[in-house]
This record gives C-alpha cells, sequence and structure tokens, in this order.
C-alpha cells in the first residue's frame, strides 16, 4: 500500500455495488451513506437519468439511476435498489443501485485498463476494471458521472 | 500581529456603521434640523474611524480621517457654518472616506486626483477661520508627520472644547459629576447628551495615550456605545450562528408537520375522537403556534433596517447627479422599515442601478426643468415600508416621465416587438424591462451599458419579489418593488397536479375557482382561455407544462387558480386538487442539482417527501400548457364549436 500516489482511490478501499447484472465499485472515502430506496420527487425537464430528488435531513438531495447511466437493463426492478449517497465536485448526489456488495482492498497493480476496440468507444465513466474473485468489477469516475449526469441539461 | 488581524474585520464592520451615521448626521445637518448632538455624532463617526485605522497602522486612512475631524471640528465649535457649500465639501470627503476603507480591505484603489482635491478643500475650510488659527495651523503642519505623532492635537482640541462652545453641558461635566442625580431641573435629555458627551470625551483620550495594540482593541469593543444614536443594548453574533438558528427552526416546521399528519391519519383511523385526542390536538396547536412565534423572534434578530442600504443610496445619487451635471435631491422615508439581512445584501445592487437610471434618464437637466416650470433640483423619493406581509420599496421621481414614443421606436428597432403592435400606455413602460433594452442614446459613464432595467427585474424577481412602474409624462416615473420578508420561509398552497404534490406561493395567487364548462373556450391558435367575470384569461396546464402525464385522466374536473404577475398579467393555472395551505420552508435545489425548469426550489412535507415549488411566473408563460387537456379531450366537439362562436 506504499503506492497510494498512484491510486486513484485515496484510502485503497472501493465499495463495489452491483447495476443490474453488472459490477461497479466506488472509493470509500466518498460515500457518505446508504439507505434504502424511498420513491424521489420527480423533476420536470430533466434527463431519465435523474430519477428526482429525495430528502436527506433537510437537504435536497438527486438521485441518478445507475442502469439509466450506464445503459444496464434492469430486469430486477424490485424494492431491494438501494441509494449510495456520494460526495461528488462539492455536491451531494444519490446513486440508485441494485445492490451494494462488498468493500474491498486495492492496489494499484490490481487496476487494469478497459479494452477498447476502436478510441470512440471509451466509456469515460469507467477508468479501468479491477479482477477479483472471478469477478469484473468497474472503477467508476464520479466526476465522469457528476458531469453527465448533474450538469448536463440534455 | 495576528490578534489584530482577528479584529480587523470587526474594525471594518465598525467603520461601516460609522460612515453610516456620518452619512445620517450629514443628512440631517443638510435639512436643516440639525442640533449639537447631530455634529458631535459627525465628528465621533470619524474620529473612531482614525483612532481604529491609527492601530491597524493604515496611515493614508488616517491622514485623512485626521484632517477630516479637524474640519469637522470647526463645525463642531460653531467656526463654521454648515453651509450647502461646507456640506457638499463633507460629503466629498465621506464618499473618499468610505473608499479609503474599502480600499484598506481590499477594495480599488482611491482616484489620487479626488482624494488631493477633498484634501485640499477641507484644508481651505481649516483656514478661513481667522480666530484661533494658530491651532488649526499647527494640525496641518502635523498631518504630513508620522502617524504617531497625529492625534495628540486633537486631544488638546477636546480639552479646549469644553471652553469654547460645550461650555454648560461639559462645565458641569467636570464640576458636578457627582450630583447629577439631585440636579432635578436639568432636563432629561441633556443628561443624555452629557452621558454620550462623556463617553467621546474621554474614551478618544484612553484611545490615543494606549500602546498601539490595546489601543485597537478598545476601539473595537468600545466604539460601539458612542456609535450607537439610540441606547439600545446590542451583542455582535457571528451570521453563521443566526443562520444555524434559522434552519433549526425551519426543521422544527417541518417536524411539526409531520406529528399533525401522524395526528390526523390516526384521527381517521378511530374518527370517535376521545377527550385525551382533543387535548392532544390542543397540545399541538399551542406548540405550532410557539413555533410560528419562536420563527417571527429569529427573524427579527435576523432583520436589519433598511437604513443600511439606503444611506449608501445619498451616495449613488450624489455621484450621479454630479457624473450627469443635474441637481437631483434623495428624499428617504421608512428608512427603519426593517427586512431580511439577506434582501438588505441584494438590494444594493438593483437599487443603485434604478437610482443611476432615475438620475439620469429620470431627472431633467436643470434648464430644462426651469423652462417647465419646476424646480431646479431634482427629486427622488426612496422609501419603504411594510405591506401585508410583503416589503414594498418605491422609487419616483419626479423628471420628465417615459417618453413612450422613443421607447416605442426603440423597443421596435432592436426587434423586440413588431412594428405594427397594439401596446397600451402600460405595456409600453414595462418594455424597459426587456432584455437588451436600453434609451440612453449614448453609453453613459451612468448608465446605457446594455445591462438595464432587465437585470435588475431579475435580480427582484430572484427574490421572489415583483417590480411594477407607472409613469406619467412630464410628472415623472414611478417604480414599485415588492418583496417578502424572507427568503427562508413562505406561505404555500399545496395542489396535487397529475398525483403529485406541488407548492405555489400564496402570495403569487389572486383567487381559486371551481372549474365550469361554460366558462372554458378555445381559442383560435390551440389556446383555452377562461372567462371570468366577463374577462378572458389563458389557461395553463400546469400538469402539460411539466411534462407529467396525466394519471388520474379526466375523472377528476380541474380546478383553477387565477395567478397575477408584477404587470397585473392574470393567468389561470389548471390543477388537480388544492389540498390547503402550509407553511413552507424553502431548500434549493441548485444546492445540489442545477436550476430545474418551471421549479423555484423545493420543500420538504411532512411526510419526509421533497414537493417541488413551481416558478409561477414562468409557468403562466409557457407555451406547452396552452391547451388545457383535461378539459379539452373529454368535450372536444362541444369547445370547438363555443371556440366558433367565440372567435
Amino acid at each position: 500500500m506504499q503506492e497510494n500516489n498512484t491510486l486513484p482511490v485515496d484510502s485503497g478501499k472501493v465499495i463495489s455495488f452491483n447495476v443490474g447484472e453488472q459490477e461497479y465499485c466506488v472509493d470509500i472515502l466518498r460515500v457518505r451513506e446508504i439507505r434504502g430506496w424511498t420513491e424521489a420527487t420527480p423533476l420536470p425537464g430533466t434527463p431519465r437519468c435523474i430519477k428526482g430528488v429525495i430528502n436527506l435531513r433537510g437537504i435536497i438531495v438527486p438521485v441518478i439511476d445507475m442502469c439509466e447511466l450506464l445503459h444496464v437493463s434492469n430486469n430486477d426492478a424490485s424494492s431491494r435498489n438501494v441509494v449510495m449517497v456520494v460526495d461528488v465536485e462539492g455536491k451531494t448526489a444519490g446513486l440508485l443501485v441494485s445492490k451494494v456488495s462488498d468493500i474491498l482492498d486495492i492496489t494499484p497493480e490490481m487496476i487494469q485498463d478497459v479494452p477498447v476496440a476502436s478510441t470512440d468507444e471509451i466509456d469515460p465513466l469507467v477508468s479501468g476494471l479491477i479482477a477479483f474473485d472471478g469477478r469484473m468489477i468497474g472503477l467508476l469516475q464520479l466526476s465522469v458521472v457528476a458531469e453527465q449526469a448533474l450538469e448536463n441539461a440534455l | 500581529m495576528d490578534e489584530l488581524d482577528a479584529i480587523k474585520p470587526i474594525f471594518f464592520e465598525e467603520c461601516s456603521e460609522q460612515l453610516v451615521e456620518l452619512e445620517r448626521a450629514l443628512a440631517v445637518l443638510e435639512s436643516g434640523e440639525a442640533d449639537q448632538e447631530t455634529v458631535n455624532s459627525a465628528f465621533r463617526a470619524v474620529h473612531s474611524i482614525k483612532g481604529g485605522a491609527g492601530s491597524f497602522g493604515m496611515t493614508e486612512l488616517v491622514r485623512f480621517a485626521h484632517v477630516f475631524e479637524t474640519a469637522l471640528d470647526l463645525l463642531r465649535s460653531n467656526k463654521i457654518e454648515p453651509t450647502q457649500e461646507v456640506l457638499n465639501i463633507f460629503l466629498r470627503a465621506t464618499d473618499i472616506l468610505s473608499d479609503l476603507t474599502a480600499f484598506e480591505q481590499g477594495g480599488e484603489p482611491v482616484d489620487e486626483q479626488r482624494q488631493q482635491e477633498s484634501i485640499q478643500s477641507l484644508e481651505k475650510l481649516l483656514q478661513k477661520p481667522e480666530v484661533d488659527n494658530s491651532e488649526e495651523t499647527e494640525d496641518e503642519e502635523d498631518w504630513g508627520l508620522p502617524e504617531g505623532f497625529v492625534p495628540v492635537p486633537v486631544s488638546a482640541d477636546m480639552f479646549s472644547d469644553p471652553v469654547s462652545d460645550q461650555t454648560s453641558v461639559d462645565g458641569q461635566d467636570d464640576s458636578t459629576d457627582g450630583f447629577e442625580i439631585f440636579d432635578l431641573d436639568t432636563p432629561p435629555q441633556i443628561k443624555e447628551d452629557e452621558e454620550k458627551e462623556k463617553k467621546t470625551e474621554k474614551k478618544p483620550k484612553i484611545e490615543e495615550k494606549t500602546p498601539v495594540i490595546s489601543d485597537g482593541k478598545k476601539t473595537a469593543q468600545g466604539g460601539r456605545p458612542a456609535s450607537s444614536s439610540s441606547n439600545a443594548q446590542s451583542i455582535r453574533v457571528d451570521v453563521n450562528r443566526i443562520d444555524r438558528l434559522m434552519d433549526l427552526v425551519g426543521e422544527l416546521v417541518i417536524g411539526q408537520a409531520a406529528l399533525r399528519e401522524v395526528f390526523s391519519s390516526s384521527e381517521k383511523k378511530h374518527p370517535h375522537a376521545d377527550a385525551s385526542s382533543n387535548d392532544l390536538s390542543n397540545a399541538m396547536s399551542s406548540t405550532e403556534q410557539l413555533t410560528r412565534d419562536l420563527q417571527d423572534a429569529i427573524m427579527a434578530v435576523r432583520a436589519q433596517p433598511m437604513r443600511a442600504v439606503f444611506q449608501r443610496m445619498q451616495r449613488v445619487v450624489r455621484e450621479a447627479a454630479h457624473l450627469a451635471g443635474k441637481k437631483v435631491h434623495l428624499e428617504m422615508e421608512g428608512e427603519d422599515t426593517e427586512v431580511d439581512r439577506t434582501l438588505i445584501e441584494k438590494l444594493t445592487d438593483p437599487l443603485t442601478h434604478m437610482l443611476r437610471n432615475a438620475v439620469d434618464h429620470g431627472v431633467e437637466k436643470e434648464q430644462v426643468r426651469l423652462e417647465q416650470g419646476k424646480s431646479a433640483t431634482g427629486t427622488i423619493r426612496l422609501s419603504a415600508a411594510h405591506k401585508s406581509g410583503r416589503i414594498v420599496i418605491t422609487l419616483s421621481d419626479d423628471g420628465a416621465g417615459i417618453n413612450r414614443v422613443r421607447v416605442r421606436d426603440i423597443a421596435v428597432e432592436k426587434g423586440i416587438i413588431s412594428a405594427d403592435a397594439q401596446l397600451s400606455d402600460s405595456d409600453i413602460d414595462n418594455l424597459i424591462f426587456a432584455p437588451g433594452f436600453s434609451t440612453a442614446t449614448t453609453v453613459t459613464d451612468l448608465s446605457g451599458r446594455g445591462v438595464g432595467m432587465d437585470v435588475v427585474k431579475q435580480a427582484i424577481q430572484d427574490l421572489g419579489g415583483r417590480i411594477s412602474i407607472t409613469s406619467e409624462a412630464g410628472k415623472g416615473s414611478s417604480f414599485s418593488l415588492s418583496l417578502p420578508l424572507t427568503l427562508a420561509v413562505m406561505d404555500g398552497m399545496l395542489v396535487t397536479v397529475a398525483g403529485q404534490l406541488l407548492i405555489l406561493p400564496v402570495s403569487c395567487i389572486v383567487e381559486t375557482m371551481q372549474i365550469s364548462k361554460e366558462n372554458i373556450f378555445v381559442s383560435g391558435n390551440n389556446s383555452t382561455v377562461i372567462c371570468v367575470r366577463g374577462i378572458f384569461i389563458p389557461i395553463v396546464d400546469v400538469a402539460k407544462s411539466l411534462g407529467m402525464e396525466n394519471r388520474q385522466g379526466n375523472s377528476n374536473q380541474p380546478v383553477i387558480l387565477i395567478v397575477e404577475d408584477d404587470a397585473g398579467k392574470m393567468t389561470a393555472l389548471a390543477v388537480n386538487r388544492i389540498e390547503g395551505q402550509m407553511q413552507v420552508v424553502i431548500k434549493s435545489i441548485e444546492k445540489n442539482y442545477r436550476s430545474v425548469r418551471y421549479v423555484s426550489a423545493a420543500t420538504i412535507l411532512g411526510s419526509g417527501r421533497v414537493a417541488l415549488i413551481l416558478d409561477v411566473p414562468e409557468i403562466a408563460a409557457s407555451a406547452e400548457g396552452r391547451m388545457l387537456n383535461m378539459w379539452t379531450s373529454e368535450n372536444e366537439n362541444e369547445s370547438s364549436l363555443e371556440c366558433a362562436g367565440k372567435v
């Protein structure tokens, strides 16, 4: 864990979660809390990936539907969905995910580049892949999430 | 030095208070109603600034304040008369003093030439009195010397003061100090004056004799009683603490609503209320009342008199008039009207702009005024008052009024309206709020930079306010701003639209009504109107504007809310149901997201859910909801028939 400076994650720990069938992770220090899904208030004229806003102890927080953002089909739209409240770019946002699975210790050598067939296909949302326990976990770039979901009016 | 840095902000805050006080005193002098205490308070203000500045080593500020103070002392000791000429010099000097303090705070550097001019004119005053000149000339020589030297002659002045003019009061002060209580013949005011006089006389002496560092603290803490003209006791509290308190009360209001909701739902389950549920209801009502009182009390803590903004406006007008070469007098009324401090901060810019406009475009040149039989000096009146839960600020001038022909021509030229548009006088007046509209033919120093009244209007609307204008040719124009008292809480109307709860500000709702189909008409360009007592008002379907599908279909007859915009234009908003009225705490959506069209903010309901607060003017102007779906789809044939009959 000496190479922390090269790690895109400050703490060396990530929280992994499922979006549909796929698995992603974010830096544990960026996650404020995880809460059960409560119905959000939809906002008019916002992109599909914005589920609406919820009340987080008196603060209005937008909820981003990660299935919509990552274009993952979600067959299992059950109430098992959870909201991960994250700090991103000075704002607080909720990520609606299917379930939270693990807390993982990672090292820089565990992170592989995302293989791409052509440069057009580069998805800025995922900056790397982690092979873990026979699973593939995408390292999610929260700043890109914020840029795509919170700022673009679409 | 760290300790000094820590109290610097306090010093600057005091400076701004002193400057307000100074400005006020000069305004009173100008009106000719000044007494000795007015002059004293002006002197004290400058003196306190000098004292504080000295301890922070702000040489430039000390020098200037010293010259200013010396000149004011002449006025205090009746060696010069407060003529308009003299007062103008003092007013100019006040501006420079304010600029100098702003510079020390990290603002723009002061115009060297103006400062020199001001110093020269002040010095000229010092040379005028023939008598007693010896002392003053000493002072003049002094101000060029190192700063540590400066205060000494002033305290000498103060000692000499009682002999010259304040003999009666100060003489008593010195000799009969201990017997004051028994002096029943002395009217109370004089005693008060005496008290204040004592403070001024004593404090500066201490300040100037103690070493530099502790000196600063004394000024910072002790400056207050001398500066405030009232005897009210006060403490300085960090604004953040008050904001925190305000937030907590907001949460309390939400909690209160939650409690009420739980209670009423349990009431529904057990409709046969026993005595205890009645008691519970009463207890809840009284805590609700207390919460409201608490909220009002905290609002009162945050409230500040408008004076803080208004006094600054004197200078704005003075400088604008100077630049435009016009004579303008600013009359103020209701400076003591209190509003939330957040509003005060945000009102300064719009008001500045409006006043500059009034001087530049409203008030005519002296010669023109005289030709029209008006007084040479134009008058601008600025007033503030509370009116049915809102604050109303009016700004009127006695100038030329709006030149409607010219405004119209310009609007056509700039493509704001088409050449053949039919506009009422009030429509034309309101054109000045249109984006990109500016009537000044040349870009002057004052206004006409292209950002005009539209920016003002936007700023006022952002505060939840409305602006309107009335104008009469040759008699002048009058702007009226109506603003909410606070930006934190408002009264909201809770409505259901497509199964979702939404809030509309009660302040913009004129009336509500059940829809009845005889009153609904479809006009040619695919829009529905409602006829209310003979007046046709366009209907906007809120659900359609928001792009929400109407889950409830046509089962419910829509309810109409008539809303009014600043210009008095009415729009009928169609919603599914009115749920009631409640006090809501305004929460920002932009903080964690971005601004959303048709939504001005959000609030949290008793259930803990978020409800959106509609941006009524925006939704009223929306085109999407023009066709009332819930009605027309059902009665298509009928309405088109009616439409044929109507249009």
